[in-house]
């Protein structure tokens, strides 16, 4: 099971991709999603406190929570800059196998 | 080099080549450094050691200029003081590493800080950053080694203690160095507090080192007896030249030490003996005798 925490009032197509990608990362884990919405401090307070295992939402790389968890690179497209707010994940600081898994999820998904 | 003992002129430009050497060496690991870091902490703080690291093969480098300058009108008595100067820089340097070292190790032991190391850029997630890491650092640990280990010869033949102290900053580098590799490599296994536990093992040597060489610098800077390097014991050198100097009945002896130089203060001295006959050891290390001079006191406010 990963618990997954989407964040709430993205777009429709962007609900839709964070919700395809969430799957992808489960199933490559051969585990299932345990979703739950909630406002962007909402989620990445609960990442931090190791309620959920990743967020999914719309963030820049240069956002603020980068210094309090570790975002992945853009699920869709490449990163063109830092302040455009893409589609990626969040994960808790210092899990690095879980995020290297994602990234190269995302890597094989763009190829 | 005109104005230097012609004694120790070979060893003295071999000692500016391998600092120019370790100028260069140093200004390439601070650069790779510096794009290998990402936003790792322990690359951080190796790369602002690697930086302090600069300061005393700098400090040898101005020192040895002045060293070589004739005395001005306004410097009668010479630069030979500058070396002593710069020793006090290079060893506040060393201290100043150590102690920012406990003071960063520290916090991130009691933020509980778990450093995030991802995909390497340009390379992409089939190379984890870590070992792109573990690469620089081991690469910064080889200059600091073999640069190291040529200057403390040296050093000790020139009685350079400026240059000791940067033999000693070269200790202090790679041993850093291996810490953060160690401490990168150990983030992989999951053991987020093994380069702070490095880190803080080392830095108590590091301590230790800066603050004698520091007790020693503030010691010439006050006129006090020469000392051993590294070291607060006296010279043995100059415990054997106060005892020949009696042998010309020279009373009271006061020795001091400007940079490597000994220069000696006495009552009197009999017969018309040179410098190279008052110094009591080797003929070859006569040299580091620049001065005994009699006085004939006015006044002494000051005993």
């Amino acid at each position: 099971m990963v618990r997954v925490g989407f964040v709430a009032g993205e777009e429709k197509d962007d609900v839709t991709q964070m919700k395809w990608f969430a799957e992808q990362v489960a199933a490559a884990h051969r585990a299932s999603v345990e979703a739950r919405q909630g406002t962007e401090e909402a989620l990445m307070r609960a990442l931090e406190d190791g309620d959920v295992d990743l967020v999914v939402g719309v963030f820049p790389k240069a956002s603020p929570w980068s210094q309090r968890v570790a975002l992945t690179s853009s699920v869709i497209r490449q990163d063109t800059d830092s302040e455009t707010p893409v589609l990626r994940g969040a994960v808790h600081r210092g899990e690095n196998r879980w995020l290297l898994g994602i990234e190269r999820l995302i890597e094989d998904g763009k190829k | 080099m005109t104005n230097l003992p012609s004694e120790i002129r070979d060893d003295l430009r071999r000692a500016r080549r391998l600092e120019w050497w370790t100028l260069f060496w140093q200004a390439t690991i601070v650069a790779v450094m510096f794009f290998a870091m990402g936003s790792s902490q322990a690359m951080k703080s190796a790369w602002v050691e690697d930086l302090l690291g600069l300061l005393p093969a700098s400090a040898f480098l101005i020192a040895l200029h002045f060293e070589q300058k004739e005395p001005t009108d306004r410097f009668r008595f010479g630069f030979a003081r500058v070396d002593s100067f710069a020793f006090l820089i290079s060893a506040a340097a060393l201290l100043a590493m150590g102690l920012y070292l406990v003071y960063d190790s520290s916090m991130k032991l009691i933020h509980g800080e778990h450093p995030t190391i991802g995909a390497a850029p340009l390379v992409g997630p089939d190379l984890w950053m870590g070992w792109v890491m573990v690469g620089v650092l081991i690469y910064s640990v080889v200059p600091p080694v073999i640069l190291g280990h040529l200057k403390k010869p040296l050093a000790e033949k020139l009685r350079d203690k400026v240059l000791y102290t940067d033999a000693l900053m070269q200790k202090a580098d790679w041993m850093t160095g291996l810490a953060g590799a160690f401490g990168v490599i150990g983030v992989g296994f999951g053991w987020w507090w093994a380069d702070s536990v490095a880190a803080l093992l080392i830095s108590l040597d590091i301590i230790n080192d800066g603050r004698k060489s520091l007790m020693t610098a503030t010691a010439e800077l006050v006129d006090g007896v020469p000392r051993k390097l590294g070291s607060s014991e006296v010279a043995s050198d100059a415990k054997h030249l106060e005892e020949h100097l009696q042998r010309y009945g020279a009373g009271r002896v006061r020795l001091r030490e400007c940079g490597r130089y000994i220069f000696a203060e006495i009552d009197r001295l009999d017969g018309a003996p040179s410098l190279r006959d008052l110094w009591p050891g080797d003929a070859e290390d006569s040299w580091r005798l620049a001065s005994v001079s009699t006085l004939q006191r006015v006044r002494q406010t000051v005993d």
